[in-house]
Order: structure tokens, then C-alpha cells, then sequence
């Protein structure tokens, strides 16, 4: 299958401080994606990092 | 032992008597003798001293029917199952029986499981939690969009509908209907339509993947208006020794007619491994350009060029109104396709939400509490079902917090997963609310919005 839709990638920290997951736009619906491997939205995000065609913005 | 032709002939009595007790003892002993005997009427019984066999002369008296075979030692005897098309039995007469051995050809395969045979999940196409019906569906489709567990890829080729339609064969209640509302007769190279399922490794270890000697069958109920030469490609995911797709052609015949495909196989050489991935993805095509169809359809094992995988795909886009359903999608261990096993319909909900669950839209779901400024909160709680990953939580619409201090509802602008797992959730709703205290409750109100979330394949 191509490639999803990945508009926008921004870290999410839990109340520790950590990163706990990523807020996303994919094919145009609003996602909160884990940083989960097995995650296919995440694998996905990572995928397209790797390929330098995504930056995943850090938490505000 | 004894034999008589049964045929006394004009003679004087004391033969007549000879011939009469013989005739009477070979009755008695079912015509009993080392050869058959020497005239035979239909429907005679011989039993075989040669071989302890038990036979009765056909209809048309030409050949004889074992019926049985005696062991004259032990006093036992096996029914003969050669010549048997049916047995009616009862659960208890069943029991009775001992070293009873199944044949491949009948219902309960050799190899496979009384129940729980089919691998698929939502093969009936029971459940569609996202949605009954989504029209628009086109170029860049790469997603779940209504049956449960089945995706759809679009890449080019028109305009569709998919809906979990109610038209179905005898005995199936649903069906996946795939309605071409914008044609597209003449595709580019590249263009491509499938529906897909996966099916995680860890689930498909019984089929044996590894040992090209076992076999597995797949076996669905499909319609179309377009009759002609269609593909199913599988897609092992797991490393292979020799490649991981194999493409197999199958026919629908009559146009507007249900008809029941079976494909059986040989599984690959390499093994699958078991775990929460994807093992085997099975793609329904629909259509495609020359990038896919210009080879050698590709029916081994193996690493193919992309031009070998839908060898002779007619193109269901070639006309508006053009639609293809199915239903009834089963993969089980063995060389026969046993009649679909029908699960209910929460038997099948619990499956599906392993890969996705949608919350219910209603008001106060659950509670939430407040972690912080802006009416903040947390939304936490147990899945239904242990998922199969970390899912993504997807929302849409307003969702709203509400509690009897606050005495109002504020819209929810983000949803943000943290410390979830595949068996729980702990969401953060950012509002923008205020009025109520760190730490105190609130109700989750989903009735004018959605949230899901989503751990597919």
C-alpha cells in the first residue's frame, strides 16, 4: 500500500514530562498515535522520518 | 457353508429333499462359500469366507457391495465405509463408536478443527462499527472505511460507494458491496483497486507455513454484474525462502448470481512467525493498469514482478452501475472448503474490536476528572477487548466534559493518548472551560462526536 497522508506530527507529553505520544493529522482525520512499533500510525510516522519526508514537532 | 443355484429342479423326492435343505442352508448361511456363488440373483447376500466379508449383489446383479468385514476370532466386525454417502446418527450413537477414521473428501477434514475453523475474522461481514455506508471513495483510498477488518485501496480507477450491503446469499445476512459511481474504462498504468484483510501471524500457525506440504483453502461467496476473470493475491509478510505472494485466478460466471469460489494451496516454504503482526494479507482485486497485468500471473510462491500479479483483472470501473459484493470469506486448514462457520454477531464484535473499538455516542459514557487549567481532564478506563496494539485514538466532532458543578458542557479540542495500553486508555482532553476544581469528576458526553481507536493491521 502507499504511503498515508501525514499533514502534521506533534510529540504529546503524559504529566511526567515524557513523551507519550504523537498528535497527528492522517488522511485528514485528527489522531493521537502511541509510540507503539506494532502501531501501524506510528510505524508509519517513523517510516516517513526515516525517509526525511516527516518531522515530528516536539510537545509544546 | 453352503451355496445352491435356489432353483429346484423336476426330480424325484429324496432329491427334491436334498435339493430343498440345501437350498434352505444357503439361505441360512447368507450363501456362505470361498467363491461366489456360482448363480447370483440381485440383492443376494454372499458372505466372503475367503476374505470374511459380508457382501449383497447389486440392483442390476453384475457386481457385489462389501458391507462389512468379520473378525471370526474376536467375534467383531468394521462396517465397510467405501460405499457410504451419509450417516444419520445421534450425538449418543456417535459416542458409541470407537476408532472412527474421517474422510478428507466429507465435511470434517483431516487436518482441520470441528470449530473454529475459519481464520478470518468478520467473514460474514457482520460488523461494520465505522460505518454502514461511505460514498466518494477514490483516488488515495488507503483505509478501513465500513465492513469491520476489511481495508480499501484505491488508486486511481474511478469513483465508488462501499457499503455492508443486506443483499446476500441463503443463510448470510450481509454482504461487502463495492458500487462504481464515476467509471474509469480506460485506467492509467499504474492504477489499482483492492480489498484487503490481514491476518495477524500468530494466528496462522496452524496452517503450517514453513511445510510446503500442508495445504489451506480459501473460500467466498462473491457477485458481480461483470462476469469474467478476477484475482486473489496473498501476501505472506514473514521472510520466505522463496518469495511471499502467489496470485490465483478465479471466475465469476453468471452475471448477478451468488456463486461460491474455493482456492486451496500449498503453503509457502518460509515460516510464519507468530506474533501481533500482520502474517498473511489476502487482497481481493478490482481493477488495475498494465504495471499489473502485463506479465505472467504469478500462481508459485515467490518475489514476483509487479506485472505478474493480476494477470487478466477485468476492470470493474470499466462502467458506472458496476458493482461486485462478497461475503462469506473463510480460511481453514486442509484441501476442502467446508460450508462457512457461522459465529454470532457479539462472538463476532469481540473479534473486530481486538483491531478497532468506537466508543459509544452517547451522553455520559464514562467519568473523566480534571488534571489541570482550562478544564482539562482525563478520561481513563478498560477496553471491551484486549487490543491487539497500542491502538491510535481517533475523535471527530465535539466531544464534551460535563459535570453538575459546572452545570455546562464545553467541547474537547484535542484528545491526546497518554500512558495508554492495548488493554486500557487514559486520554487527555484539552477544553477550554473552567468552573470546577483539580481532581474532581466529570462526564465524558460523546453524542455529537465520535472517538474510536484503532490497533488494525
Amino acid at each position: 500500500m502507499d504511503n498515508m497522508n501525514i499533514t502534521s506530527a506533534q510529540y504529546v507529553q503524559d504529566f511526567d514530562g515524557n513523551n507519550a505520544s504523537v498528535q497527528a493529522i492522517i488522511d485528514d482525520t485528527e489522531m493521537s498515535v502511541p509510540l507503539d512499533p506494532a502501531n501501524r500510525h506510528y510505524a508509519e510516522i517513523m517510516r516517513q522520518v526515516d525517509a526525511g519526508t516527516l518531522v515530528i514537532q516536539d510537545a509544546e | 457353508m453352503s451355496q445352491n443355484d435356489f432353483s429346484i429342479a423336476n426330480q424325484g423326492f429324496p432329491s427334491f429333499r436334498t435339493d430343498l435343505n440345501s437350498s434352505l442352508q444357503a439361505l441360512a448361511s447368507n450363501s456362505s462359500g470361498d467363491t461366489e456363488p456360482s448363480t447370483t440373483y440381485a440383492y443376494q447376500w454372499w458372505y466372503d469366507s475367503t476374505n470374511d466379508l459380508l457382501k449383497m449383489r447389486n440392483a442390476d446383479n453384475d457386481a457385489w457391495i462389501t458391507f462389512a468385514t468379520f473378525d471370526q476370532a474376536t467375534d467383531t466386525f468394521t462396517i465397510t465405509t467405501d460405499n457410504i454417502d451419509g450417516l444419520t446418527a445421534t450425538v449418543a450413537e456417535l459416542n458409541k463408536l470407537d476408532g472412527v477414521t474421517d474422510d478428507a473428501s466429507s465435511y470434517f477434514t483431516a487436518s482441520g478443527a470441528f470449530s473454529n475453523r475459519n481464520l478470518i475474522i468478520n467473514g460474514a461481514m457482520q460488523v461494520a462499527q465505522r460505518s454502514t455506508s461511505e460514498t466518494g471513495l477514490g483516488n488515495g483510498t488507503n483505509s478501513y472505511k465500513t465492513v469491520d477488518r476489511y481495508s480499501t485501496y484505491i488508486l486511481g480507477l474511478g469513483t465508488w460507494t462501499q457499503s455492508q450491503d443486506t443483499d446476500a446469499p441463503d443463510g448470510f445476512g450481509h454482504s461487502l458491496k463495492m458500487l462504481c459511481t464515476t467509471a474509469d474504462a480506460s485506467p492509467a498504468a499504474g492504477d489499482r483497486m483492492l480489498i484487503q484483510t490481514k491476518i495477524e501471524g500468530q494466528d496462522i500457525q496452524s496452517l503450517g507455513f514453513g511445510n510446503t506440504a500442508n495445504t489451506y483453502t480459501v473460500s467466498f461467496y462473491v457477485k458481480s454484474n461483470l462476469t469474467g476473470t478476477y484475482i486473489l493475491e496473498q501476501y505472506g509478510e514473514d521472510a520466505s525462502a522463496t518469495g511471499n505472494n502467489i496470485s490465483t485466478a478465479y471466475t465469476i460466471n453468471a452475471a448477478d448470481t451468488w456463486e461460491r469460489k474455493t482456492i486451496t494451496l500449498n503453503v509457502d516454504s518460509g515460516a510464519m512467525t507468530a506474533d501481533n503482526t500482520s502474517g498473511l494479507v489476502i487482497s481481493f482485486w478490482l481493477g488495475s493498469g498494465t504495471d499489473y497485468t502485463s506479465g505472467t500471473l504469478n500462481t508459485s510462491w515467490s518475489n514476483p514482478a509487479s506485472t505478474d500479479r493480476a494477470v487478466g483483472q477485468v476492470n470493474l470501473a470499466s462502467a458506472t452501475s458496476n458493482y461486485w459484493q462478497i461475503t462469506g470469506v473463510q480460511l481453514e486448514v486442509g484441501d476442502t472448503a467446508t460450508p462457512f462457520e457461522h459465529r454470532s454477531y457479539g462472538d463476532e464484535l469481540a473479534r473486530c474490536q481486538r483491531y478497532y473499538y468506537k466508543f459509544p455516542s452517547a451522553s455520559r459514557i464514562g467519568l473523566a476528572h480534571r488534571y489541570g487549567a482550562n478544564g482539562s481532564c482525563v478520561f481513563s478506563g478498560l477496553y471491551p477487548v484486549a487490543m491487539r496494539a497500542i491502538p491510535t485514538v481517533l475523535r471527530t466532532g465535539t466531544i464534551e466534559a460535563y459535570n453538575n458543578i459546572f452545570t455546562a458542557t464545553y467541547p474537547v479540542s484535542t484528545a491526546n493518548t497518554i500512558g495508554s495500553s492495548a488493554d486500557s486508555f487514559a486520554i487527555a482532553f484539552l477544553g477550554s472551560g473552567s468552573g470546577y476544581g483539580v481532581g474532581e469528576a466529570t462526564t465524558i458526553n460523546t453524542d455529537a462526536g465520535t472517538m474510536a481507536s484503532d490497533a488494525e493491521l
